[in-house]
């Protein structure tokens, strides 16, 4: 028998978004399922890590501003990722108190950020294909909306026991990210790479791009110089996720963890699935650059 | 041996974990029961590490946890084996009817640009048997195959923000149904209430059962009652 749900907190407000995500269910790409998952794996493992839950453990992700949750059992949580000028600190192990409110007010630097409990989040109802992330545009699992519960995965009983002498749980500094400027972005040559002269491959690397508020949890789309592949168009075939397209107004569309599971543009390249986390979390107007992976 | 079931299978790298094999430079029938017979070798035996695996009309995408370098001499001896086996598609090909309305808000502008009446493209649409040649895109999402040429009709030049579930479209030379909602550009003609995508169903552990079509299914399209 599976424990009792546990409602652990309550949406007051999502905010701009809020959903539950985990890694992702890869392997159903043949029906045309996307990944999904946490936006920027990195954050998203922090904030599991130091409660000690799985690294497979579902968390709240939090999307820019305006989510406000009320506490309803005491409860470790951790928040990690995104500075949404959050009422409790990020980075590090926290105690909530029964009828207290967590308050993510205002963006400062970042997109994604993600609350984690001891367990999980989650609803064993709402576990499709090995996974609890939503991905609302297809019914699986729902976007929050006030009023909601939002219930643990864990026991009934605190799980996470730190010694008498130590208050919390920290992240190390180095491991902290500073959204604003991300490092080059290591890419891979991608399939249709030849079908780009060499000016234009040369042009994607040497010049700054800017993210571009039409992005979301399906694709980036960035600014910068015109792009050409000498083809509009391409036998349709498959798109992971931090794919480079270059559809025919030669500006790039980063695909992400929601976007299409097959597409027609020409892909120049993949970014290296370890650094496609920095640009989840590069705001709109982020100045980006590229490197060549080998 | 005749040299047409001997064209040479290339592949590429697609980032540090991804391969992606091209079996022939166009689409069409016969590739796809050829891709078809090499897609299932994959179900039937997935090689190691295999994290995904997608198909195109002319491709084989293969995702896995490790740089994929490791298998990949053996791997590509193995497609193309299969390629060349060509065994014939399983004979028991499932023919699926869909009940459409011909109602969409699209339907002039197809008519308009085949020279022919609504009344025309309807009957045309409805003639024709088509081959499910991949899922993608989104969850169950058929790219189907054999569209009557005449109903060739380009993608909207802006697409709609939002295209809902059921609706049956034209984008050039494809026909499809939607899903699930989902923004799209293609010309819509009309709907069905069939549903492509059962999320409920997609809690057990046989995630085929959530998906109404898969590759190789034949469908017809008939008038809605």
């Amino acid at each position: 028998m599976s424990p009792p749900l546990k409602p652990v907190l309550r949406v007051l407000s999502p905010g701009l978004g809020l959903t539950i995500q985990d890694r992702g269910r890869p392997g159903f790409g043949r029906f045309g399922v996307p990944r999904s998952g946490a936006m920027d794996p990195h954050a998203f493992t922090w904030a599991n890590r130091l409660l000690d839950n799985s690294p497979n453990a579902p968390s709240l992700e939090l999307l820019l501003q305006g989510a406000l949750l009320e506490v309803l059992s005491d409860a470790w949580i951790t928040v990690c990722g995104a500075d949404l000028a959050c009422s409790v600190p990020r980075w590090r192990t926290v105690r909530v108190k029964t009828g207290s409110h967590i308050e993510f007010s205002q963006n400062k630097s970042g997109i994604w950020a993600y609350l984690a409990i001891e367990g999980g989040f989650g609803n064993p109802a709402e576990h499709y294909f090995g996974s609890h992330s939503t991905y609302a545009d297809a019914g699986l699992g729902k976007r929050f909306e006030p009023g909601d519960l939002l219930h643990g995965l864990g026991g009934p009983e605190p799980r996470l026991e730190l010694p008498p002498s130590v208050a919390s749980r920290l992240v190390p500094w180095d491991e902290h990210r500073d959204y604003r400027f991300p490092p080059p972005l290591r890419v891979w040559p991608g399939p249709q790479w030849e079908l780009f002269s060499e000016r234009d491959r040369s042009r994607f690397f040497e010049n700054d791009w800017t993210t571009t508020s039409r992005s979301d949890r399906t694709g980036y789309r960035l600014s910068g110089p015109t792009l050409k592949s000498g083809v509009t168009q391409i036998l349709s075939e498959a798109v992971l996720p931090g794919s480079i397209q270059i559809p025919g107004v030669g500006q790039p569309i980063v695909t992400m963890n929601d976007g299409p599971t097959v597409g027609g543009y020409p892909k120049l390249g993949l970014v290296e699935p370890a650094d496609l986390s920095w640009l989840a979390q590069a705001r709109p107007g982020t100045k980006v650059r590229f490197t060549l992976a080998h | 041996m005749n040299m047409d079931s001997t064209q040479p299978i290339t592949w590429r790298r697609y980032g540090p974990s991804g391969l992606i094999f091209t079996f022939s430079d166009h689409a069409g029938e016969k590739v796809f029961e050829r891709l078809h017979s090499v897609a299932e070798t994959i179900e039937n035996s997935p090689p190691p590490d295999l994290v995904d695996y997608f198909r195109g009309y002319t491709t084989l995408t293969l995702e896995f946890s490790e740089p994929s370098a490791a298998h990949l001499e053996s791997l590509a001896v193995e497609l193309a084996n299969a390629w060349n086996a060509r065994p014939p598609l399983e004979s028991e090909s499932r023919l699926i009817e869909i009940p459409v309305r011909y109602d969409g808000p699209d339907l002039p502008r197809v008519a308009q640009h085949a020279g022919l009446s609504v009344k025309e493209v309807c009957s045309i649409h409805l003639s024709a048997n088509y081959r499910v040649h991949m899922i993608g895109f989104c969850p169950g999402f058929p790219y189907l195959h054999g569209l009557d040429p005449r109903l060739n009709t380009p993608r909207l030049d802006t697409p709609r923000t939002l295209v809902s579930a059921g609706s049956v479209a034209i984008g050039g030379e494809q026909t499809g149904i939607y899903p699930v909602n989902r923004p799209g550009g293609w010309n819509i003609i009309g709907h069905t209430l069939e549903k492509l995508f059962h999320p409920d169903l997609a809690r057990g552990g046989n995630p085929e059962k959530a998906f109404l079509l898969r590759a190789g299914d034949l469908i017809r399209f008939v008038p809605a009652r």
